[in-house]
């Protein structure tokens, strides 16, 4: 071989061996991204739920101080003499459903604060305070309420999304709920109970329209939302990715509200079905009247 | 006592052939879902299950949240009655900024269904499940594909040398 050619030769092999050290530190980065997205995220959502649990305890402690204030100190009071049929101690404040303090559950849960409510699975060891919304952010500080979908406790549809990896993967171990597990939601509307159920019971006939059925759970595509649409009762649905570490298809795991519901507000102001009809009537007279 | 055994068993037979679709529960959906701006939209809602007769009304005052619903929530002036079953109304409603609670229900309020009108395009979460997964699996058999790239550029590159 000339001198030439062994020359460059020798600089092919540098650029070779400089494309192989290129290429294995960009594969290095990656694999440090990933260590972060798995590992790394998971403080940022530790710290937002810190700051949630802080901000809820702080408002149990301010609601605690101001019944401490209220109530009387230091003085005699001789008790008055009450009917033999009237309590000593009436209840000054009508609980919500599932006997939560109103008074305590909206300061814990502001219009305007982050958390919309707190879920709890025993089964799955999940505590987390659900965000307002399923936003890239919103989720990367909790699982997150689809605000389509009715609030926690009410009749319909609740959902909520949850990480299933990264960001303290809240939603980890969803693939393990069954049939039967508790899952408790604590709000500004109430303590609400549900149980998971069985997929065949929650999802009826669609049942053929997702792509596996296991235990709990089934799997179907990103774009099945019908899964968070109106079942016409009233559950709670947690959906997730699947499998873990990929946001190929999503897990759903729905669960049946056993407890009290929150009670509709009164919609037609106590008015009777044919009162409702004679506004109706009315309203039809004057436009035919205007006609 | 076996006629009233047979007609029994027809009346559980009867039962429990009503009952499944009787359990489907109430809904609506209405189309559009979602309306560009506020305004006046036109409306047609669509009910299913509807066990009772009742009524269609907008309640602007809950501002597009169920949980917001209260007594003076809701327009009584525009009340659109239906029967039970399966119906759809067309209708025509002022959506406000917040959007629009649409509430059917019979008056004693036993069946109750809700949709919300939203406005602006309709959210990313309503065409997909949100991405609660992460990228894992893609960047880590990357970083296999480019450790491969790698070795084999590195040893072809030694070889290149040593000749």
């Amino acid at each position: 071989m000339t001198e030439r050619g062994s020359a460059r030769r020798r600089l092919a092999g540098r650029t070779a061996i400089a494309l192989g050290l290129g290429c294995a530190l960009a594969a290095c980065a990656l694999v440090a991204y990933a260590a972060y997205e798995i590992w790394g995220t998971n403080g940022v959502e530790r710290d937002a739920q810190a700051d949630l649990q802080a901000a809820f305890d702080a408002a149990a402690a301010e609601e605690a101080a101001a019944t401490d204030a209220a109530a009387p100190r230091d003085v005699e009071v001789e008790p008055a003499a009450a009917p033999d049929d009237r309590p000593l101690l009436e209840p000054v404040v009508d609980l919500l459903p599932g006997g939560a303090d109103p008074k305590v559950a909206g300061l814990q849960f502001p219009d305007d604060g982050q958390a919309l409510a707190r879920l709890s699975i025993p089964a799955i060891d999940v505590d987390k305070f659900v965000m307002r919304d399923v936003d890239v952010e919103s989720l990367r500080a909790g699982p997150g309420h689809y605000g389509s979908t009715v609030p926690p406790g009410f009749d319909g549809n609740a959902a909520i999304a949850g990480h299933r990896t990264t960001y303290g993967a809240p939603f980890g171990r969803v693939d393990e709920l069954q049939p039967g597990d508790e899952v408790t939601v604590y709000s500004a509307d109430g303590l609400f109970t549900y149980v998971v159920l069985d997929p065949a019971e929650a999802f009826g006939d669609r049942l053929a329209d997702v792509n596996r059925v296991d235990g709990g759970h089934v799997v179907v595509d990103p774009d099945d939302t019908w899964v968070v649409g109106d079942f016409g009762d009233a559950r709670l649905t947690l959906t997730s990715c699947h499998p873990e570490f990929t946001s190929r298809d999503r897990i759903v795991v729905v669960a049946e509200l056993v407890s009290e519901a929150v009670p509709w507000g009164d919609i037609f102001g106590g008015k009777s079905e044919g009162e409702l009809l004679e506004l109706v009537t009315e309203d039809l007279s004057v436009l035919d009247g205007g006609a | 006592m076996k006629k009233l055994l047979i007609i029994g068993a027809a009346l559980g037979l009867t039962l429990a052939l009503v009952a499944p679709a009787s359990a489907q529960g109430a809904s609506i959906s209405a189309d559009p879902a979602s309306v560009a701006e506020a305004g006046s939209a036109d409306i047609t809602v669509s009910g299913t299950g509807f066990a009772q007769d009742g009524f269609l009304l907008p309640c602007p005052g809950a501002n597009g949240d169920p949980a917001q619903l209260a007594e003076d929530s809701c327009d009584l002036t525009n009340l659109t009655p239906y029967t039970a079953g399966d119906w759809s109304l067309d209708v025509t409603y002022d959506v406000p900024a917040e959007g629009l609670l649409i509430v059917a229900g019979s008056a004693d309020q036993t069946e109750v269904a809700t949709f919300v009108i939203t406005i602006g395009e309709v959210a990313q979460a309503d065409e997909e499940l949100p991405n609660t997964g992460g990228n894992t699996q893609a960047l880590l058999v990357g970083a296999m594909v480019l450790f491969a790239a790698a070795g084999a550029f590195v040893v072809g590159g030694r070889k290149l040398q040593r000749v």
